[in-house]
């Protein structure tokens, strides 16, 4: 008899001390949510920030370039337009994008193509090799423009826009925004 | 004899085992941290320049626009949870300037996140969508993370960002700074 109550003591004693580790390990599947961040300021500088087109034909070009006329091939900084400095303190991926112009029937931005009402606008910096290799902008999609700018460092740029015919002759305006984010 | 030994063993085995029923969670009733930098370990205080205590990255000069942080990781996320994180907006301009602040679709993701999904831009609130801030001001902006119990989020690590944008910017090249969240799912 006595040892059929050790036994239950036993039995029960081993229950309850196993049911202890086995409620911590539950306990783990609660961890709370993290958010972590690093000290890092994303900044840049553009230097000029206007590009007033004026009054343009069709099945014309256009360059936002220093001369205002074709950069030479390959394209260099005394050719470019305007500097993009990364003011920021990390390395920044340096991207560029714009939307159709609107005003009138409007023009829409095409990758590649002119036709009628379609425009291809085209960003580019030093180094690229030539006017072909520059980014063809088409409506929200962006372009990377520089990838892992240093802190401090610089990417010059341009612009090119070629038309095709027109069905109006409203003013068009459009915006080009060019994009900060960390670089990964 | 038996009895008083019988009973106290289960006397024992219940009371363990009710603390241990304490400890397990149940899952429709997990708990929903609001996390702020208070709780967050690997972030240091001295990163906030808004109160001019010393900062541990280079801050840019006060007439320069700027953002920070560059990037905020959430993790251990599950659908339920609240997760929220002060971006910091700083006006780089001798004038009052009004920006957009919003969340975006990321131009690309970092190796190994995937793409948010289209309802994740009603899970980011941001407290305050158009700042107006004044010549060299710096203000924090409050963006949470909520989303909401029921919703599925199949991708276990995606990406968002945060837009910020000066709307005096004058001309038709403008710049918008970015803030990339990272979020690891549970």
């Amino acid at each position: 008899m006595r040892t059929l109550k050790l036994r239950i003591l036993s039995v029960a004693l081993v229950l309850a001390f196993a049911l202890i580790p086995f409620g911590s390990a539950f306990a783990d599947t609660t961890a709370d949510v993290t958010v972590t961040a690093t000290p890092t300021y994303i900044a840049i500088t553009n230097s000029v920030s206007t590009w007033a087109i004026g009054t343009v034909g069709e099945s014309a070009t256009k360059y936002w370039s220093a001369a205002g006329t074709a950069p030479a091939e390959p394209l260099v900084d005394g050719d470019m337009k305007s500097t993009i400095t990364n003011t920021g303190s990390v390395a920044e991926d340096i991207s560029v994008h714009a939307h159709n112009f609107t005003g009138g029937v409007g023009w829409t931005l095409h990758g590649s193509t002119v036709g009628s009402n379609v425009v291809v606008l085209s960003a580019g910096c030093t180094g690229d090799a030539n006017l072909a290799a520059m980014r063809h902008l088409v409506d929200t999609t962006p372009q990377s423009l520089k990838s892992n700018l240093a802190a401090a460092g610089t990417i010059k740029w341009c612009m090119e826009l070629k038309t095709g015919t027109f069905t109006d002759g409203v003013e068009k305006s459009g915006t080009v925004t060019v994009t900060a984010v960390i670089h990964t | 004899m038996n009895k008083t030994i019988i009973a106290i063993a289960l006397l024992v085995m219940v009371t363990l085992a009710g603390c241990v029923e304490d400890k397990m969670p149940v899952v429709n009733d997990l708990p929903k941290p609001v996390v702020n930098s208070a709780e967050v370990a690997d972030y240091t205080i001295t990163a906030q320049p808004v109160d001019n205590t010393t900062v541990t990255a280079t801050t840019p000069a006060k007439d320069r626009t700027w953002i920070s942080p560059g990037k905020v990781s959430i993790g251990n996320y599950y659908s339920g949870a609240t997760a929220d994180w002060t971006m910091t907006i700083h006006n780089g301009k001798p004038i009052s300037a009004q920006f957009a602040v919003s969340y975006r679709k990321p131009d690309y993701t970092t190796d190994g996140y995937a793409m948010p999904s289209t309802s994740a831009q009603d899970w980011v609130i941001i407290a305050d969508t158009t700042p107006l801030l004044k010549p060299y001001e710096t203000r924090e902006v409050k963006v949470t993370l909520q989303i909401p119990a029921k919703a599925k989020v199949t991708t276990p690590k995606w990406e968002y960002w945060i837009s910020v944008i000066d709307n005096s910017q004058k001309g038709n090249v403008t710049t918008e700074l970015c803030s990339r969240w990272l979020v690891t799912m549970r």
